[in-house]
């Protein structure tokens, strides 16, 4: 933990360097934007989330103690913005309503277009098809398994960072993410048998 | 111990996420090397991962950090707002602080009637002290009682 450098960084930022926190935030900026989308399924979303973040991880500089590394704790209170996001009533609406594909100016993954197989009209439908299929079986994940296997899969935490991340131990985080992957296979059903062929 | 993911599932997902010890890492690879239940579900829980892994990244919009900064800058304007109030009622503090004293003192005395001035009878024994310290006096109040009686009384001839 004390060789980790956002840990220095963010002391510094803590000592009075903004650079510092500039640092951070262009190195986190696009994990806990994709993060927050995961989480939440929706762009715009998940900018404001984002950006609800690392204004949180700004204001509590001054009592920043480095109890662990700077990405568990940075992942923490990204965790905490969406639980909060996911909270409102506003939210069930929106899930319901993911049938788009990301903005224009939002770029997707660019290797997917250069994929010949992909670029095919009914290819591209179908991939499409899939990310919003994908991303509504992650909405409906209950909250706790959802933050588990994301914290897991997609940003790497080990079961002891991920039970600091959420207050639980490490053998209900196991349990968590085990549930969690066999009920999104259950929610992915439909996308499972196509691919099977 | 018995290693049996036949009968516990979270092995194997416990497994994917390498959170085991070599030697239950070893016992489950070997245990499915003769179970197709276990292998398949095994690959099953391969394919959710790849699935969310296939979840299309996003870039950041191209006001993403425009619009952070600005709340960074409002942040430190409300921030140094309420410095500034701070200080004028920080500096104000010992100016409140007498004046509150100088109330409360006041209110005190009004009310156990300090203010209202002196004792009239305490003013006649301060003008009358020559007189209350002749022990003669003293001895004699209950003719000063009868003084009035006493002096119409005339002297005989």
């Amino acid at each position: 933990m004390l060789t980790d450098p956002d840990i220095q960084l963010m002391l510094n930022f803590k000592e009075g360097d903004q650079r510092a926190f500039q640092l951070l935030f262009d190195k986190y900026k696009k994990q806990v934007i994709n993060f927050c989308f995961r989480y939440c399924g929706h762009q715009a979303v998940a900018e404001e989330l984002a950006q609800e973040t690392f204004l949180r991880v700004y204001k509590a500089a001054p009592r920043y103690r480095p109890e662990a590394r700077f990405s568990t704790w940075l992942f923490k209170i990204a965790t905490n913005v969406c639980l909060n996001e996911i909270r409102r009533p506003i939210y069930r609406a929106r899930l319901d309503s993911i049938d788009q594909a990301p903005d224009e100016d939002h770029a997707a993954n660019p290797e997917l277009s250069m994929d010949p197989e992909q670029s095919r009209p009914d290819a591209l439908l179908e991939a499409h098809q899939n990310q919003i299929l994908i991303r509504q079986a992650m909405g409906r994940l209950p909250k706790e398994q959802r933050t588990a296997l994301l914290l897991r899969v997609t940003e790497g935490f080990s079961y002891g960072e991920i039970g600091q991340q959420i207050n639980r131990s490490e053998s209900h985080v196991k349990t968590l993410i085990y549930r969690g992957r066999q009920r999104l296979k259950k929610l992915l059903g439909a996308y499972w048998r196509k691919n099977d062929h | 111990m018995t290693i049996d993911p036949c009968k516990d599932e979270t092995l194997l997902s416990a497994l994917m996420d390498d959170e085991l010890l070599p030697e239950q890492k070893a016992a489950i690879r070997q245990h499915m090397e003769t179970c197709p239940v276990c292998r398949q579900r095994f690959e099953a829980l391969q394919q959710t991962d790849a699935m969310i892994n296939g979840m299309e990244p996003l870039e950041p919009s191209a006001d993403f950090n425009r619009n952070f900064w600005s709340k960074v800058a409002d942040l430190e304007n409300r921030a140094t707002k309420r410095s500034w109030l701070r200080v004028l009622l920080t500096g104000w503090r010992p100016v409140l602080a007498s004046g509150m004293a100088a109330g409360i003192a006041a209110v005190i005395l009004i009310y156990t009637g300090q203010g209202k001035g002196p004792n009239p009878e305490e003013v006649f024994i301060a003008q009358n002290m020559d007189l209350l310290q002749n022990y003669d006096v003293i001895d004699h109040l209950d003719m000063l009682e009868q003084w009035d009686a006493i002096e119409t009384m005339k002297e005989p001839s």
